[in-house]
């Protein structure tokens, strides 16, 4: 038996011999690290913001119902085009990325391009302020992103207390992008700290005219100071936007969508705007409508483009669409992945804000001047799109065209009343944002009213009240959870305890 | 002792067993013993008894008459009967027919179960829930996986079987996924369905912590305990097993229809490019339509060709399982070897699976040395397996929900291309002249079939070694080893011109893939995975006068890897029909993922027995835990001890001598353990995770999202208790078996996910161990009872039942969610949705501009687990006859069904062929649908966050506002598959009962196996499994998977099975 007892020794010792492996090794993801440089942090968190939140082209066409730009048309009503949402929540989940923003700061410690990291941090801090606060109203900004320091439960600032704190950090942000020399891992500005700098400054513009009902005399004073300063975006190639590839990582969202875009629709909004104006733009934007070729009308007609009311039942947009009454969307929309680039804030939106508060004489200048470089320089976007030969229709837009675009009822109403200026600029300034899919003019058509939105009561999918435009998002439901007291403050003091869509943040007050 | 006469032996046993064919043929026969076995209690004829003649390994076994009949040699002196529960009796040959008879052996009411680390203990002295099953009731009937046959057959066991094709079936006991050991050997990777049911001697279920609890963490959730065959049951010598089990598809139990009115449009009219039947009517009218033949586009006759679509598209399925096995024993030493195949042939088009395993055991029994060793290999490989699912594309996506039946898909069945490779011929034609498709998003099904394919294959193979070495009459050694390896692979082809993508499709390492919609594409995962289990024991028992004691020590050291490797192509495949990396149009994406642990314990058992009537039992164990190391962990975290305690109390020994004559055992059983779960694999962990090629050319990094408590981190645990009743009566013909258990959830780790917070933070959650506890209070009912037990005539019958649920006991005030659903004593599996908006008073619904509304806020709607579960078993004996059935159901609990709420949203469920809908038709445009209730005419109301009412000031009148009969059905049933709580309306309950398996066998008399030379057992059966369904909410789908999301027609399954022993 002498043998069996060496084979249990052997055994008994492999066994001892594998139990004595480190624990911590074996407990190590080699696949993940604990360390990562800058400025791969900042390409991600450039990304979370600037893509759209998920590309593909159904979601891309949802995302561009709000503002009234398009139309579905397969006779089911899309809650964004009837002023209510599948999802009617804001969101504080780009605030988690001020982990990673603390991060990237502290890796890029004693580097020469600290300060841009510095200064990108903050900028993007205050755009989740920015964003959150126009969604949903008060929310955390002063005690945001203090986890680490044990502050898992933020406060909840005033809204006029978050415009100022974010106005105070684009400031600062400025300051540290004018230290810093090259930001790297980014892919809006490709590393120029002088155009992240003339980007912050034309934010606090955005900013302060945004809270225009609410604007201290001090912040008035500091719109006209930045404008007279002149650190200023001066064309299209300052723009902060987001540009397409073939890179499947880095494609246009509604690449591939001929299945969606044959039933969405240009809104009839922009279709008369355009036509109005005699805008070559209608052309980039829209197909005509094919009953109206059939009954004889040229593509290159202003007069052969009909488009689809976002109020009209879904049923009916549908029977409508199926006997060719509307122009859909243009169709080289679908065609490239590397279509139109994503528009953040525009030379052309800096031109509008400043055109609006000359209007309102916040600052001195001709408001004229500033409204004809903004429209120019959205045609010259259109106009040097490379990916556009052969899908406008044969009416191109080109330097003579946009040298004599200001006739009619384009040019600039100086001899009328302010409110047709406003109405001008506004509009225009509308126009910008179309199929960009950046959701951004909502909050400046609350405020100002321009251009109106067409709501029906009897298709309006509010809720609440069917009669009245939505203005706001609830709280994120998480937050009854993670952090209840400072939630239920915050709806209390702004809105009686009712967390509604139609409750009025103080901006709009 | 040498080992050398050792190795010697083996290879005398494989020449034998090279040549067993001559064997077998070349028995000699020089006189015939017959005789009959019967009962020395009652003189009833003993059927099964074995006859053996001594020192030999010729022997047979009686049949039903008790009667046998036996070839021997002429120098055979003693035939050795035996039967189990009956004493082992010597007789000589003589030349007469010998009538024997058995003396029952008292002993045999102990009856002995497998218990924890494969310990074989007597059954009254458990302090916890074991039940044990017979392998022959799992080989009645052999379908594509063993856990089928397992369902309803053990009280407590829940078994969904998915319809889908190629899903294994999911196991869980009082509601949690056990622990599966095979022959002592805890695998990490082995599964049930890698088992073959030829090669399962018995199973024995650990139903509960207590009983599993020296399987420290792994085992805290009950464990499946499995006795494979090997040679030394047999009788000595050579013993082959055929077994052929063949089964053919035999219509359905349950099969989506669809209505074959209304045609393709959205708003309805004829729309040639729109998807759904929401169409005008299918009138003959003529349309411009695709033509699939002259592939093109046409005018002619609108008509419901295809309203036989789906089942036209679908084919003969069969199964068959087919098995060899070869058994051999001489003396000390014996030997099995066993092969089995099995081929599923599936309802769709070109999907087959083939399933292989091979298995060799040795055993060596030597006084006091004993060893062990299995090996055995599977192999599962399906060339195209298909997708299942709505978000994977499930065939039944194209072809039952979102494409109408005015095409014959017969029109596509071999034609489904315009141009090979690149563009698909499709019901929604091809725009050439401005060389665009205008279809949705659906493939032709044909090519859905053959062109975005799903293989699959999976390999494992395992090995253990087992030596047992008694030391001295009270002290035993064991030590115990067995791996296993695994590789799984899976490849994703889709040829170009496929207008979806592979979606929600999964692959090793990777949960879903979304790659190839238009471009085609290629991707493919390996996992490959490794795990060991070592184990040291030692044990011994003594006995002191009325005491009886029991003790173990033991080691164990748990290993596991997996390495995952998945890629695909980015941008497309560059040249059509090739299917590689290299086709990549854009460079490949990598990815890889590894995860590994180790476990090392040290456990000890130490039991007393005071004169058969008391038992008691403790256990303690110890872990050290790799996955709670890091490196700002102290090391005294990785440590953690769970004991357990139980005890048996037999009353039946303090009642009445008179009692015996009918109850066997009555014994009442008690226990309580607590057991303890580390962190998952690298959950304790803050890292960041990288993304190669996040935005074009740049990478990404993404910081953790989570915080980590690490310096009070401790496992998870769970305290529970049982007791239970257990009576045999009447000669063991009624065994009765109660148990009642509350298991108490506290400590929760919330490692994956972490426990929420609030996001503003700048983090998303909290590794921690919350406040909040839960606990699941269960009963479970087993009955065995044999009603009738005559000479000719015997039945069988068991029947278990089962309830329990689970409720929460401690609410954590930080991290418990804030739901009022959510507190004290409130169920945890709360089914909750958004209800429609009532009247408060009334109860009325409200509609606005004509719709229904719904509430903004979620209210508990029912709840998800069953109420209870039952299943039955009975068999019936007449003769040489034998019918089994096997039954089983599901009472309560609610689930979502998806097919049928996409069968009303796409307008083809048959139930949506109503009179308002004509109406719309007749008139696009129309609304002549007046849905039930009240309208809003002024006022306004508000909520609280929970969805009180705070202010209300509504005045209601009657609703008048028609809308269309298409707009109140989408609003009825706006479930989504891509997220979101599905509407109440398609909230069904699971409640089902099954008719699971039938058996009709025939047993071949021995008189006429005589004849058959060398066979010395024949049955034959016909059989069938899914035979019958039959579901309260349930009626196009089976809702047996235990989630219904695109379930594929549940298919009835009938044939033959014959098992043949030389």
């Amino acid at each position: 038996m002498k043998n069996i007892k060496y084979i249990f020794i052997t055994i008994i010792s492999s066994l001892v011999a594998i139990s004595c492996s480190n624990f911590e090794d074996i407990n190590t993801n080699p696949d993940k690290s604990t360390t990562v440089a800058p400025e791969i942090l900042a390409t991600e968190v450039l990304k979370d913001e600037y893509r759209f939140w998920n590309p593909v082209p159904n979601d891309f066409s949802s995302g561009n119902l709000f503002n009234k730009h398009t139309a579905i048309l397969t006779g089911n009503p899309n809650a964004n085009q009837y002023y209510y949402s599948f999802f009617p929540f804001g969101s504080f989940g780009s605030y988690k990325n001020l982990t990673d923003l603390k991060r990237m700061v502290e890796f890029s410690e004693g580097s020469p391009a600290e300060p841009s990291f510095k200064g990108l941090a903050l900028f993007m801090k205050a755009s989740y302020g920015f964003a959150a606060t126009l969604d949903m109203g008060d929310v955390p900004y002063s005690e945001a992103g203090q986890a680490e320091e044990g502050n898992t439960r933020p406060k909840y600032d005033k809204q006029a207390d978050v415009f100022a704190q974010i106005l105070t950090d684009l400031q600062q942000a400025e300051t540290f992008f004018a230290e810093g020399n090259y930001l790297d891992g980014d892919i809006m500005f490709n590393g120029d700290v002088t155009k992240w700098r003339k980007l912050c400054n034309a934010m606090q513009l955005k900013v302060i005219q945004t809270m225009s009902k609410k604007a201290t005399a001090d912040q008035k004073a500091r719109f006209a100071a930045i404008v007279s300063a002149g650190n200023l975006m001066e064309g299209n190639a300052d723009n902060f936007k987001l540009a397409y590839s073939e890179n499947p990582n880095a494609t246009h969202p509604f690449w591939n969508g001929e299945t969606i875009r044959i039933n969405t629709g240009v809104s009839k909004l922009v279709v008369d705007a355009l036509k109005n104006s005699n805008d070559r733009r209608l052309f980039y934007f829209a197909e005509p409508a094919p009953a109206l070729i059939d009954g004889g009308l040229l593509e290159s007609d202003f007069d052969a483009y009909e488009g689809a009311p976002t109020e009209l039942s879904a049923e009916m947009l549908g029977l409508n669409h199926e006997s060719g009454a509307y122009s859909l969307l243009n169709a080289r929309y679908v065609e490239f992945r590397d279509n139109d680039p994503m528009l953040h804030f525009s030379y052309s939106e800096q031109c509008f804000i400043i055109a609006e508060a000359i209007e309102e004489g916040w600052v001195t200048g001709d408001a004229k001047e500033y409204y004809e470089n903004g429209v120019k320089a959205m045609l010259e976007y259109y106009m040097d799109l490379p990916l556009t030969a052969g899908h406008v229709h044969g009416m191109a837009i080109d330097q003579a065209y946009i040298d004599n675009y200001f006739t009619e009822a384009a040019t600039y109403a100086t001899n009328g009343s302010k409110e047709d200026r406003l109405k001008q600029i506004l509009t225009q300034r509308w126009l910008i944002d179309f199929f960009q899919g950046n959701g951004g003019n909502y909050p400046q058509f609350l405020r100002t009213g321009y251009p109106q939105y067409p709501l029906d009561p009897a298709t309006s999918l509010n809720p609440d009240d069917a009669s009245v435009y939505p203005k706001r998002w609830k709280y994120p439901e998480s937050e009854q959870t993670t952090n209840p007291e400072n939630y239920q403050k915050a709806i209390d003091e702004q809105y009686g305890g009712f967390d509604g869509i139609n409750q009025v943040p103080w901006y709009l007050q | 002792m040498k080992l050398e006469p050792f190795f010697q032996k083996i290879k005398e046993l494989s020449l034998i067993l090279f040549l067993f064919t001559s064997m077998a043929a070349g028995a000699q026969s020089q006189k015939i013993v017959t005789g009959q076995v019967l009962s020395a209690a009652d003189n009833m004829p003993l059927p099964g008894v074995t006859v053996i003649v001594k020192g030999t390994k010729n022997g047979t076994s009686t049949d039903f008459d008790g009667k046998f009949s036996l070839n021997v040699s002429g120098e055979a002196q003693t035939l050795v009967i035996s039967s189990i529960g009956f004493q082992s009796k010597e007789v000589v040959i003589s030349d007469s027919q010998l009538t024997i008879s058995l003396q029952e052996d008292i002993n045999a009411l102990d009856e002995v179960v497998v218990t924890a680390l494969g310990i074989k203990r007597e059954q009254k002295a458990l302090g916890y829930a074991v039940q044990e099953i017979n392998g022959e009731a799992l080989q009645k009937v052999s379908g594509v996986d063993v856990g089928t046959a397992l369902t309803g057959k053990v009280a407590g066991l829940l078994v969904k079987n998915s319809s889908d094709f190629n899903v294994v079936p999911e196991i869980t006991i009082r509601g949690e996924e056990p622990l599966l050991v095979i022959d002592g050997i805890a695998y990490s990777n082995k599964t049930l369905s890698d088992i073959s049911s030829e090669d399962i001697e018995s199973i024995s279920v650990l139903k509960g912590a207590t009983a599993s609890a020296l399987y420290g963490f792994r085992g805290a959730s009950g464990a499946i305990l499995i006795t494979t065959k090997n040679g030394s049951g047999s009788e000595n010598g050579l013993t082959i097993n055929l077994t052929t089990n063949t089964m053919f598809t035999a219509g359905y139990l349950a099969i989506p229809e669809k209505q074959s009115v209304y045609g393709r449009g959205s708003n309805n009219t004829y729309n040639l490019n729109q998807d759904q039947s929401w169409g005008q009517v299918m009138d003959g009218s003529i349309q411009t339509q695709w033509d699939p033949i002259a592939k093109e586009f046409r005018d002619f006759e609108y008509l419901p060709v295809g309203k036989d679509n789906f089942k036209n598209f679908l084919d003969q399925g069969y199964i068959t399982n087919n098995n060899v096995n070869v058994a051999y024993k001489e003396g000390n030493a014996s030997l099995r070897s066993s092969v089995n195949w099995t081929e599923n042939r599936g309802r769709y088009p070109n999907s087959k699976l083939d399933k292989y395993t091979y298995s060799f055991g040795g055993d060596i029994n030597l006084d006091k040395f004993q060893l062990t060793s299995n090996l055995s290999y599977a192999k599962r490989e399906s060339p195209n397996m298909g997708s299942n699912g709505y978000t994977s594309y499930d065939p039944m996506y194209t072809l039952l929900i979102w494409s109408p039946s005015d095409y014959n898909v017969l029109d596509y069945k071999d034609n489904y291309w315009l141009t090979p490779g690149v563009l698909q011929n499709n019901h929604y034609g091809y725009d050439y002249e401005n060389n665009k498709y205008s279809g949705k998003n659906q493939n032709s099904p044909y090519f859905d079939r053959y062109e975005k394919t799903n293989e699959v294959s999976r390999d494992i193979f395992n090995a253990d070694l087992s030596l047992n070495y008694e030391i001295t009459d009270w002290l035993k050694a064991t030590v115990r080893s067995g791996l296993d390896y695994y590789v799984d692979r899976g490849q994703l082809r889709v040829s170009q011109g496929s207008y979806v993508s592979t979606g929600n499709t999964s692959i090793p390492g990777s949960s879903s893939t979304w790659n190839g919609g238009r471009t085609g594409a290629y991707v493919t995962g390996k996992s490959q995975g490794f795990s060991s289990n070592s184990d040291l024991l030692l044990t011994g028992n003594r006995a002191f006068n009325k005491f009886e004691i029991g003790y173990l020590a033991g080691g164990t050291i748990f290993y596991d890897r997996t390495d995952n490797l998945n890629a695909g192509t980015v941008g497309g495949i560059s040249v059509p029909g090739f299917f590689s990396l290299n086709a990549s149009v854009e460079p490949a994406k990598v990815a890889e993922t590894t995860f590994s642990q180790q476990v090392n314990s040290a456990f000890g058992r130490f039991s007393v027995a005071w004169n058969k009537l008391i038992y008691l039992d403790f256990t303690g164990r110890n872990d050290w835990s790799s996955t709670l190391a890091g490196p700002s962990v102290p090391d005294s975290k990785r440590s953690y001890f769970y004991p357990s305690a139980s005890s048996s109390f037999i009353i039946s020994e303090l009642l009445p001598e008179s009692s015996k004559f009918w109850l066997d055992l009555l014994k009442i059983r008690n226990s309580w353990t607590q057991s303890k779960t580390p962190a998952g694999i690298y959950d304790i962990n803050s890292v960041f995770t990288t993304t190669t090629g996040t935005w074009n050319d740049l990478n990404g990094a993404t910081a953790p999202g989570s915080l980590y408590d690490l310096t009070s981190i401790r496992p998870q645990s769970a305290e529970t208790y049982e007791v239970g009743l257990q009576g045999m009566m009447f000669k063991k013909r009624l065994n009765v078996d109660v148990s009642y258990y509350d298991k108490r959830f506290y400590d929760i780790l919330k490692d994956n996910p972490p426990a929420p917070i609030s996001a503003a933070s700048g983090y998303t959650g909290k590794v921690i161990n919350i406040d909040e506890e839960r606990s699941r209070r269960g009963w479970e009912v087993a009955l065995t009872a044999t009603p009738i037990k005559k000479e000719d005539v015997q039945w069988d019958i068991a029947f278990n039942w089962s309830t329990y649920n689970e409720v929460y006991t401690k609410i954590d005030t930080t991290f418990s969610r804030n739901d009022p659903w959510i507190k004290e004593g409130a169920r945890t599996d709360a089914y909750v949705g958004k209800e429609y908006l009532r009247v408060p008073e009334t109860g009325e619904n409200i509609y606005k501009n004509g719709r229904i509304q719904r509430s903004n806020y979620n209210t508990v709607f029912g709840f998800q687990d069953p109420d209870w579960l039952w299943g039955v078993n009975s068999t019936f004996r007449y003769k040489n006859f034998s019918l089994f059935v096997s039954m089983d159901g599901v009472v309560g609990g609610l689930m979502n069904t998806r097919t049928e709420s996409y069968m009303w949203q796409s307008g083809v469920h048959p139930d949506s062929d109503t009179e308002e809908r004509a109406l719309d038709v007749a008139t696009p445009g129309s609304n002549n649908y007046i849905g039930n209730g009240v309208k809003v005419i002024s006022g306004a109301v508000e909520f609280d966050t929970d969805g009180n009412i705070t202010f209300d000031d509504r005045v209601y009148a009657p609703n008048d506002e028609a809308t269309t009969y298409l707009r109140a059905v989408k609003d009825l049933h706006n479930s989504s598959a891509w997220g979101g709580s599905g509407t109440t309306t398609d909230a069904y309950e699971k409640t089902f009962f099954k008719l699971r398996e039938v058996s009709l066998t025939y047993n071949v008399p021995s008189n006429v196996l005589e004849s058959w030379g060398p066979v010395r057992n024949a049955s034959i059966s016909f059989i069938g499994q899914n035979v019958f369904l039959w579901a309260k909410d349930f009626k196009y789908s089976d809702p047996d998977g235990g989630k219904e999301d695109f379930a594929d027609p549940s298919t009835r399954y009938l044939g033959a099975n014959i098992k043949l022993t030389f």
